[in-house]
């Protein structure tokens, strides 16, 4: 059936300059409606985190008030916590919070991971053997006690939870990324890149990476989700971010004491927020992969 | 005598992103007992679609078997349940696949496999009478020690030899019809004539009727009785072996004749021919006959009108036929 | 396949003498001061160095490296600096209560979403499909958190049908109060589970062999159950297997908040009061684990897939 050559023709591309495989991913990513309609969710939240940073919306999330712990209302819609703030505020800037610990964990991960990756797959040999030795040592402790040790060494605070995040959660991506550079480095094309004396640098970054980019794309909308989910963990066990901070996983944390209140709009704000988020990323990220990997493109 | 099967003006259509498409569109054909049709085309012309068509085994959705008649001794087989028609799959109707090295389950022996089709469809056997049977097979398929095969798994076998297991499954329980979908394409050129010599010998003796496609006009001059061509989902010339090697009408088998070297002439050519331009997509096909683009003889009618098989000297699809000299 | 074993067994030792090393590093090198965590900020200079010596805290490190790898060899991990209890002894206790409840809930899971998956795709595209997996995404986007907070508040606080949090040691009476964190547990974990399991078959449907199956005349059951499944069981076992080190180490948010006395929230407890050797010990354990799951996966697959070799 036609499927057939249209397969072989995608599996050259992905192997050749990379382009065409680019806009063949956009145009099958455009047609998933679900898939854009999540990323135009995501763009909300961004622009929310854009606003709440500049301080043109949720402006009086730190300001007491004098109702504690005030019911929803019309001036409050998620109500008011302990010290009388208003809770949505707080949700609103919660989303500032979320978005730059899955961005700066992914600043951290990617360049460890892609470069471990990279040097392991493609140069083998004992290099492969001693990275893949200190993966498997990284890999074997519990990312949660990881990040606890990690959270020891640097004391509370919000770096510490992009640091420990993002140290401990690149091996996985380390993987594949070793597995790609070791098949890749014996295609036609790398092959031929050496045979006109291509640098060891310029095969690696220059002709084998782009073809490899789209699985750290994929992998960082996970990372966004791992990360999001891992603050609010982190909040419980006291080793995330400053307690006065308004992060969803201290607003969750808090309703831990709050619910046998009967004050159920902390932990309702704070899930609805990162509800949607997560439920974003993850469809998402399901759009990306199904438009990006060549093996899902022909179901 | 009466045919084993006939296909009567089957539509099949598949559902894609770009719309719904008929891959086989109004094919007809039939099969007596013993004999072989060749089905022949490039890829994508419909082949594929059409066994599968016959085996009840197209995916629904996307695809869907829009009107038609496949009459396979006598019954519709587009009438029958789920239920019914597993009975005739794998009993009654035999199928060889194209890709030997992935058309084997890799995590059972193929002991295993072959078994498991015999104990499907002849209840009545003990579990040691299937086993001999699976290794009786294997014998007639032309696996060395089969006793001891019978137990490896389907990497240790190369790629000749998993092609036989398939031939053994699809032929374990003696079926009225064997659709082999391009059995040796996949193989080594050596392997190919031994399969191909294997299915046939096989065929005659177990006086099967059979389909066989491919896309390799030398294997259909060596094993088929007739011969039907397939374009963009139609079938554009029809009839027997005889007559579409050495009188063919439509300019599409006089082309594809042409791009295949002719050793047994004597003459050399000096340049084999090709057929210029590609298939036309079949979500866009033309209004007119759909080899028009790539035609050297088309006149005027054919851009406007598709053209129907008809009866000249055999069933053709042409509105300006090839001249016989 | 014995000396695959022994070969692998082998390469365990490297790599726990990294763990043990980053372990160190982590610790009792770049982290915190334990000394300052345990006293605050109140401590006299005096104080403090009594309590560094008493902990070992003045010796070179290589020789505080030497005294910890001697521990963890022989598996005698000193005394807690909260409770001044061996470590040892907090271990076994532990290990109890917490695979009590891991292990039935770890089982109902994977039971639960196997079977959920295959009939996820025995029906797939249809609205069957569509709805478990609206179900397990957003099942999966909520915060384990949320799930215990409001697991016990209704289950337990406001409609009465569980004990609030507690434990007991005997072995019927236990029950009662592992039943809702074990509910909880299973629906965290289920929709996770019930994803990857059925993209893991759903990868195995489109293959050739399956087409072979169907042609033969088997009927779908058999096609998935046999010839499918058998397929797709490798990732979904890596994946499972995985998930066994935490069967032992325990569920921390759940034994923490439901006051179980387990390995989880004895890691909870001691992070809580910055008890650092009971960290360091469950660090160990929880690698050393991690590694031989990873052994047993391996050789668990190469039961299923008879392609994977030993080399």
């Amino acid at each position: 059936m036609s499927t057939g050559t249209t397969a072989t023709v995608e599996q050259n591309q992905v192997s050749s300059a990379g382009v065409s495989l680019w806009s063949d991913a956009y145009r099958r990513f455009k047609k998933n409606k679900l898939g854009v309609v999540c990323f135009f969710i995501i763009c909300g939240y961004v622009a929310i985190a854009l606003l709440t940073w500049l301080g043109l919306l949720g402006a009086d999330f730190s300001v007491n008030g004098p109702d504690s712990y005030a019911a929803p209302s019309s001036s409050h819609w998620f109500g008011t916590d302990i010290f009388g703030r208003d809770v949505f505020a707080r949700g609103l800037h919660g989303t500032r919070i979320a978005l730059s610990i899955g961005l700066a964990t992914s600043f951290i991960a990617i360049p460890i991971g892609v470069t471990l990756g990279a040097i392991a797959g493609y140069f083998g040999g004992l290099v492969d053997d001693f990275i893949v030795w200190f993966y498997n040592v990284v890999e074997s402790i519990p990312d949660i006690l990881k990040i606890i040790a990690l959270g020891y060494a640097m004391g509370r605070g919000i770096s510490t939870v992009y640091i420990s995040i993002g140290l401990t959660t690149w091996v996985s991506l380390c993987k594949l990324i070793r597995t790609e550079f070791m098949k890749h480095k014996r295609r036609d094309y790398v092959q031929s890149a050496m045979a006109i004396g291509a640098s060891h640098k310029r095969r690696m970054f220059l002709h084998i990476l782009p073809n490899v980019f789209h699985i750290i794309l994929v992998n960082l909308s996970v990372r966004f989700i791992t990360a999001i989910k891992m603050e609010v963990v982190l909040s419980y066990l006291g080793l995330g971010v400053e307690p006065g901070q308004p992060s969803w996983g201290i607003m969750i944390d808090d309703a831990k004491l709050e619910m046998a209140r009967g004050v159920w709009w902390g932990l309702t704000c704070a899930s609805i927020f990162m509800f949607f988020l997560i439920l974003a990323f993850t469809l998402f990220n399901d759009a990306l992969r199904e438009a990006l990997d060549p093996k899902l493109r022909n179901k | 005598m009466s045919s084993v099967v006939e296909v009567k003006n089957l539509v099949t259509s598949f559902k894609t992103q770009e719309g719904t498409f008929n891959a086989v569109d109004n094919v007809s054909f039939k099969v007596d007992a013993g004999k072989t049709l060749g089905i022949v085309g490039e890829s994508g012309c419909g082949k594929s679609v059409t066994s599968l068509s016959i085996m009840g085994l197209i995916p629904m959705p996307p695809g869907k078997i829009e009107s038609g008649e496949i009459l396979f001794k006598g019954q519709n087989l587009l009438k029958l349940s789920q239920n019914e028609m597993r009975k005739i799959r794998g009993n009654k109707i035999g199928m060889i696949f194209q890709e030997p090295m992935t058309s084997l389950n890799p995590v059972f022996t193929i002991g295993n496999q072959i078994e498991e089709a015999i104990k499907l469809h002849q209840k009545e056997l003990s579990s040691k009478q299937v086993r001999e049977k699976a290794i009786d097979m294997l014998k007639l398929v032309g696996i060395p020690s089969p006793e001891k095969r019978i137990d490896d798994y389907p990497h240790q076998l190369s790629g000749g030899m998993r092609q036989r297991v398939m031939i053994a499954i699809a032929l374990s329980c003696s079926p009225d019809l064997l659709i082999a979908d391009e059995p040796t394409t996949a193989l080594d050129v050596t392997i190919q004539a031994q399969i191909l010599d294997l299915i046939k010998k096989l065929q005659r003796e177990l006086n099967t009727a059979m389909i066989l496609i491919t896309h390799d006009l030398g294997v259909v001059a060596e094993t088929c009785d007739d011969v039907a061509v397939m374009y963009a989902g139609k079938i554009v010339e029809y009839g027997t072996a005889d007559q579409i090697f050495n009188r063919p009408l439509h300019p599409y088998t006089k082309g594809l004749l042409n791009s295949v070297p002719h050793f047994e002439t004597g003459k050399r050519k000096t340049r084999l021919e090709t057929i210029p331009g590609i298939v036309p997509s079949l979500a866009n096909l033309p209004q007119g006959c759909r080899f028009f683009d790539r035609c050297t003889q088309s006149i005027e009618q054919c851009k406007v009108r598709q053209p129907e098989l008809e009866k000249l000297e055999h069933n053709v699809a042409c509105y300006n036929p090839v001249k016989q000299k | 396949m014995l000396a695959y074993v022994a070969r692998r067994l082998l390469y365990l030792i490297p790599v726990i003498f990294g763990v043990t090393i980053l372990t160190f590093v982590l610790f009792n090198v770049v982290g915190g001061d334990p000394v300052y965590q345990k006293m605050g900020k109140h401590g006299s200079e005096a104080e403090i160095k009594i309590l560094r010596h008493e902990l070992g805290l003045d010796r070179p490190l290589p020789e505080q490296y030497l005294f910890y790898l001697k521990q963890c060899v022989t598996f005698n991990f000193g005394r807690s600096w909260a409770t001044n209890q061996n470590i040892t002894d907090m271990l076994t206790a532990g290990i109890g209560p917490s695979m009590s409840l891991s292990i039935p809930a770890f089982f109902i899971t994977i039971v639960l979403s196997i079977l959920l998956s295959i009939l996820i795709v025995f029906f797939r595209n249809g609205l069957m499909d569509k709805l478990l997996q609206v179900f397990c995404i957003a099942g999966t986007c909520i915060s384990v958190l949320v799930y215990v907070i409001l697991g016990q508040y209704f289950f337990a606080y406001k409609w009465g049908m569980f004990p609030i949090s507690g434990y007991d040691s005997g072995w019927d009476s236990r029950w009662q109060f592992l039943a809702l964190p074990m509910i909880i547990w299973v629906a965290v974990s289920i929709g996770y589970e019930v994803l990857l399991y059925r993209s893991a078959i759903l990868e195995e449907v489109f293959q050739d062999y399956v087409r072979t199956a169907r042609a033969k005349g088997l009927t779908e059951k058999v096609v998935l159950l046999k010839h499918v499944l058998k397929n797709s069981l490798t990732p979904i076992i890596t994946s499972i297997m995985m998930e066994v080190p935490l069967l032992i180490t325990g569920a921390l948010v759940l034994e923490a908040f439901f006051g179980i006395p387990g390995l989880g929230g004895m890691i909870y407890q001691a992070v809580a009061n910055s008890d650092f050797p009971v960290i360091k010990a469950m660090t160990f354990i929880g690698s050393v684990l991690f590694v031989l799951a990873n052994l047993a996966s391996d050789l668990l697959v190469s039961l299923v897939d008879p392609r994977v070799e030993f080399n």
